[in-house]
C-alpha cells in the first residue's frame, strides 16, 4: 500500500478520486439540505473544512514532491548531479523508476566503457614497453652511471624507473595518501632535472596529524597529475623561482589536500571553462585533445565523484599574477595496515 | 584532527552563490572579505536558516543540516554580531544575558543570583559593570563583549561578526584580540566579515575572499598580505592609488577659513577649534567614538552647545539650508524615502535650483531625462525602496550632487561598502572637491577616507590632539584603510 503511493502518479489519483467524492457528497449534502430532510448547515461547514484539509493534503503530498522531483531532473538537466536522479525519493510514475534504474546502467556501462578504454591503453602500452623489460633497462643504466660516476644519471634513473613502477604496474583504485605523496615527490624529483632550484615543494600538515595522516586511502595518481598541471601551466612560464605547497587537513570526516602553485595564474575565462568543467557531470573529457588544459583536473574530478560520490571532489581558484591552488576534498578513510 | 563546526559544499543559489565551499574548524577565526557585496548577505543567511538551495550541501558539526533536495526552514545556532545589536537596550545587562535566552527556564528571577554570575563571567576582560546596568547606558564596545558572553552561553556554534569596525572605535578594536583569543580557547568559532583586507588580517587566521558571489581564494597566513590582496583588487590601485586625481591635493584652497568651529563644548567636546578652508577635505578621526554623534548633532542643530560656535562663511548655519549637506552613516538607509519615485528622492534637495519643482510633475520628468542612464528608464515610477543597497547609496550622491552644497558633513561615508562602491564614492567626493565643496569627515575608522582627504585631525578625550597633512598620512598607523601614496 505505502510503496504504491511512493509514486506521484498514484498519489494525484487518490486525491483527485478523494475530491470527486468530496463534491459529490457536498452535492448530497446540498440537496439534502434544500428538500429539508437535514436541519442544520452544519454540514455545509464540515465539507469546508474537509476541503482545505484536502488542498493541504495534497499541498505536502503533491505538489511538495513534485517541485522537488522537477528541481533534480533541472539539475540533472544542468549536469548538476547524476545520483539524485537514481535515488529519487518521489518518483513520478512506477514506469519511470526502471527508467531511472536503466539510465543507471548505461551510466555505470559508460563510466566502465571508459575506464576499459583506458585500461586498454594501459595494456596497449605495457606490451609495448614490457615493464619488467623497462626496470631491467633503466637498472641497467643506473648501474653504467654507478661505475662510470655519474650519479646525477643514476640517481634520475632510479627516480624515472620508481615512477614507471608505480604508475603502471599498481593496478588497484586506492592507495595511501603517503604512497600517493611519495610518487608525487618523486615525479618531482625528476622535473627539478629539468628546472633545477627554480621549482620548489613544500609539504605541510599539523604536526598532530603526523601520525597516521600518511594512512588515509586516496584515489591512484590524484596528486602527481595535479603538480603535473601546476608545474607545467603554472611555474614553467614564470620568471624566477617557483613555489608548490601541498597543505593536508584532516577533519572527522574529510581529508583536505590543496595544492597551491605561485605560477603565473589563470585569466578568468580560462578559470570559468575548468569550474564549469568540474561542476558539471560529464564524461565529455574523454573526447577532447589530451594536451587541452584542465583535463587532468576533469579526470582526477570525476574519479573521485565516482569512487566516493558527488559531495567530494576538486574546487579550483586562480588569480593571475597569484597562483592557482586545487582543493581537493576526499572521505577520511583510513587504511589501518598499509598496503606494500 | 580539527573539528569541523560548518562545512558548505558546492553551495549555489544563483545569482547570488556559485560553487561555494567554505570550512570552519572549531577555535578560530575566518575573515571573509568581500571584493564586492553581491552574495555576501546570502550566504550569511545559509549559516544562520536552512533556506533552499539550488545544489549543494551544508554541514553544522558533521551534521548534514541543508541541501538542495530537502531543506527544512530551521535556524541553525549561529550568533550574529553586527551594527543592530542583538540586546535588547531596555533591559538590564543580566536580564539579556540568563532570561532572554533559548532554553531559559527560570520562573522566579534571583537578581542577586544573576548579578554574581554576570560578575564572574565578565571577571576575565576586566569589564566594570554594575549590576543591573541597563544595555543602554553601555558603550559599543562593552555591548559588543556583552554579545559575546550571550553568544557563549547560547552555546552558538558559529559567531558571526558583520563590519564591527563601523560601530566600535578603532581603540576598542585595539582590545578585541585578547578578548577574542579568550572566547577561541573556550572552543568558539568566528566568522569575521569585513570589506577591508587589513582589518580582516590582523583577526584572522586565514581569510576566504570573495568576488560575485564565487570564493576567488582561500588565504592561508603565509598569503595574508598586501602583495597578494592587490593582485585582487588592482582597480582600486589604478583608479585611486595610482590614478591621476593625486594631482588635485597638490593645488592651495581656494580662499581661508570657510567652515569654523570656535572653542566648542558640548557634553564629551572639550573645546574644539577648527578652521577648513573653501574647497578643502578635514578628516576628524575620533577614535575612541566620544564625540561623533554629538557633533553632528549639533551641525544638525538639534541641540545647542554649551559654548563656543559653529560658523560657515561666518553665518550660524540651518538644516534647511540648501548650501549645506549633511551625510549620516549609511544614508541608504536613512535618506532615502521609501513611498517617493526614484526620481523624486533625486531631486528632493534640488529645490531651490528649479523654482516651482514641486508643483509640476511635467518639469521633474523633464529634468530625469537625464538620469534615466545611470539610473535606469523606470525612475518616474519606481519606488527608490525597490533597489539594492548600492543603488541607493548611488542615489544619495547624485541627489548631493544635483543639490550642489557648498559644505558637506558626512559620518563614515566608507563603512559596510564593497571595493567597487568605494571607487565611486571617491569619484564622486573627487568631483565635489572640483566644484570646490568644502567637506568634513567624521570617523571611528579610517577606512579609505585618506583618499579623498587633506588633513586629519586626530581627537583625544574630546580634544584635537594632533594634526596630519596629506604627505603626512603615513605616520599614522590607523587600523584598518589605504593611505594615499
Amino acid at each position: 500500500m505505502a510503496d504504491t503511493y511512493r509514486y506521484l502518479e498514484s498519489r494525484i489519483i487518490l486525491i483527485a478520486s478523494l475530491f470527486v467524492l468530496h463534491v459529490l457528497l457536498v452535492l448530497a449534502g446540498m440537496f439534502l439540505y434544500l428538500e429539508e430532510r437535514i436541519q442544520t448547515p452544519l454540514v455545509l461547514l464540515f465539507s469546508l473544512v474537509s476541503f482545505f484539509i484536502l488542498l493541504a493534503f495534497s499541498y505536502w503530498w503533491i505538489v511538495l514532491p513534485y517541485r522537488r522531483t522537477k528541481h533534480i531532473w533541472q539539475l540533472f538537466a544542468t549536469g548538476y548531479t547524476f545520483r539524485s536522479i537514481i535515488d529519487e525519493q518521489t518518483p513520478l510514475a512506477k514506469e519511470l523508476v526502471s527508467v531511472n534504474r536503466t539510465l543507471q546502467t548505461v551510466l555505470n556501462n559508460d563510466h566502465l566503457m571508459n575506464a576499459s578504454k583506458r585500461q586498454a591503453q594501459f595494456l596497449a602500452l605495457q606490451n609495448q614497453i614490457n615493464p619488467h623489460f623497462l626496470y631491467n633497462t633503466l637498472e641497467g643504466i643506473r648501474s653504467e652511471a654507478l661505475l662510470a660516476g655519474l650519479d646525477s644519471v643514476a640517481t634520475m634513473t632510479e627516480a624515472l624507473s620508481t615512477f614507471f613502477r608505480y604508475t603502471i604496474s599498481n593496478v588497484e583504485n586506492l592507495v595511501t595518501l603517503g604512497q600517493e605523496l611519495e610518487n608525487t615527490k618523486n615525479y618531482f624529483f625528476i622535473q627539478q632535472f629539468r628546472f633545477g632550484t627554480r621549482i620548489k615543494l613544500s609539504i605541510v600538515f599539523d604536526e598532530e596529524d603526523t601520525k597516521d595522516l600518511l594512512l588515509y586511502r586516496i584515489p591512484k595518481l590524484t596528486l602527481q597529475p595535479i603538480v603535473e598541471n601546476c608545474i607545467i601551466h603554472g611555474l614553467e612560464c614564470k620568471v624566477g623561482e617557483g613555489h608548490l605547497l601541498i597543505r593536508l587537513e584532516r577533519t572527522q570526516s574529510r581529508l583536505i589536500v590543496t595544492v597551491s602553485d605561485d605560477g603565473v595564474g589563470m585569466d578568468p575565462d580560462m578559470l570559468e571553462k575548468i569550474q564549469r568543467g568540474l561542476n558539471i557531470r560529464s564524461f565529455d573529457y574523454v573526447k577532447r585533445e589530451e594536451k587541452e588544459s584542465g583535463i587532468a583536473l576533469v579526470n582526477v574530478n570525476n574519479r573521485i565523484k565516482l569512487l566516493f560520490g558527488e559531495q567530494y571532489g576538486l574546487t579550483v581558484t586562480s588569480q593571475k599574477q597569484v597562483g592557482t591552488d586545487v582543493i581537493i576534498s576526499l572521505p577520511a578513510s583510513k587504511q589501518e595496515k598499509a598496503e606494500s | 584532527m580539527k573539528e569541523e563546526v560548518f562545512r558548505l559544499e558546492q553551495v549555489s543559489l544563483p545569482p547570488f552563490l556559485h560553487d561555494i565551499n567554505i570550512q570552519l574548524f572549531k577555535g578560530e577565526v575566518v575573515g571573509l572579505i568581500g571584493v564586492n557585496a553581491l552574495g555576501i548577505e546570502e550566504l550569511l543567511t545559509i549559516f544562520q536558516k536552512n533556506i533552499p538551495l539550488h545544489y549543494g550541501h551544508v554541514y553544522c558539526q558533521e551534521q548534514l543540516v541543508n541541501d538542495y533536495l530537502s531543506s527544512n526552514r530551521k535556524e541553525n545556532n549561529v550568533a550574529v554580531i553586527d551594527r543592530k545589536s542583538m540586546l535588547i537596550d531596555n533591559l538590564s545587562v543580566e536580564e539579556n544575558l540568563f532570561i532572554l535566552r533559548k532554553g531559559s527556564k527560570q520562573h522566579l528571577i534571583k537578581y542577586k543570583l544573576l548579578s554574581s554570575q554576570m560578575q564572574q563571567l565578565l571577571a576575565p576582560f576586566h569589564l566594570e559593570i554594575s549590576n543591573r546596568t541597563l544595555v543602554s547606558d553601555l558603550s559599543s564596545f562593552e555591548k559588543l563583549v556583552i554579545q559575546f558572553v550571550k553568544a557563549k552561553l547560547s552555546r552558538s556554534s558559529l559567531v558571526i561578526l558583520k563590519d564591527i569596525s563601523t560601530f566600535v572605535s578603532e581603540m576598542d578594536l585595539a582590545k578585541l584580540q585578547p578578548i577574542l583569543t579568550y572566547f577561541i580557547h573556550e572552543g568558539m568559532t568566528f566568522l569575521y566579515v569585513c570589506n577591508h583586507h587589513q582589518e580582516a588580517f590582523r583577526f584572522s587566521h586565514r581569510c576566504y575572499l570573495m568576488r560575485e558571489g564565487k570564493i576567488i581564494k582561500h588565504l592561508y597566513p603565509d598569503q595574508m598580505n598586501d602583495r597578494v590582496i592587490n593582485q585582487y583588487a588592482y582597480e582600486f590601485k589604478e583608479s585611486i592609488e595610482e590614478g591621476k586625481r593625486q594631482e588635485q591635493y597638490i593645488q592651495r584652497p581656494i580662499s581661508e577659513g570657510y567652515f569654523k568651529i570656535n572653542h566648542l563644548s558640548y557634553r564629551n567636546i572639550k573645546d574644539i577649534h577648527l578652521q577648513i578652508e573653501k574647497g578643502e577635505t578635514v578628516v576628524l578621526m575620533d577614535s575612541e567614538n566620544l564625540i561623533l554623534e554629538q557633533l553632528f548633532s549639533l551641525l544638525k542643530g538639534e541641540t545647542e552647545p554649551e559654548s563656543g560656535s559653529i560658523l560657515l562663511e561666518g553665518k550660524r548655519p540651518t538644516i534647511s539650508d540648501r548650501s549645506i549637506a549633511l551625510v549620516p552613516a549609511k544614508p541608504e538607509q536613512s535618506l532615502i524615502f521609501p513611498q517617493l519615485t526614484v526620481l523624486d528622492n533625486l531631486l528632493f534637495t534640488s529645490d531651490h535650483k528649479v523654482p516651482y519643482l514641486w508643483l509640476t510633475r511635467k518639469r521633474r520628468v523633464a529634468l530625469g531625462h537625464d538620469l534615466e542612464e545611470p539610473f535606469g528608464e523606470s525612475i518616474t515610477e519606481t519606488s527608490a525602496e525597490e533597489y539594492s543597497q548600492s543603488y541607493k547609496l548611488r542615489l544619495v550622491y547624485q541627489r548631493l550632487l544635483l543639490q550642489k552644497p557648498t559644505f558637506l558633513c558626512a559620518v563614515q561615508p566608507f563603512a559596510s561598502i564593497d571595493m567597487y562602491q568605494r571607487i565611486e564614492l571617491i569619484s564622486t567626493y573627487d568631483l565635489l572637491k572640483q566644484r570646490g565643496t568644502t567637506i568634513l569627515i567624521l570617523a571611528v575608522s579610517l577606512s579609505d577616507t585618506l583618499q579623498i582627504a587633506d588633513r586629519l585631525l586626530l581627537c583625544k578625550d574630546g580634544m584635537i590632539d594632533r594634526q596630519l597633512l596629506r604627505h603626512e598620512f603615513s605616520q599614522y598607523r590607523g587600523f584598518a584603510g589605504s593611505i594615499p601614496q
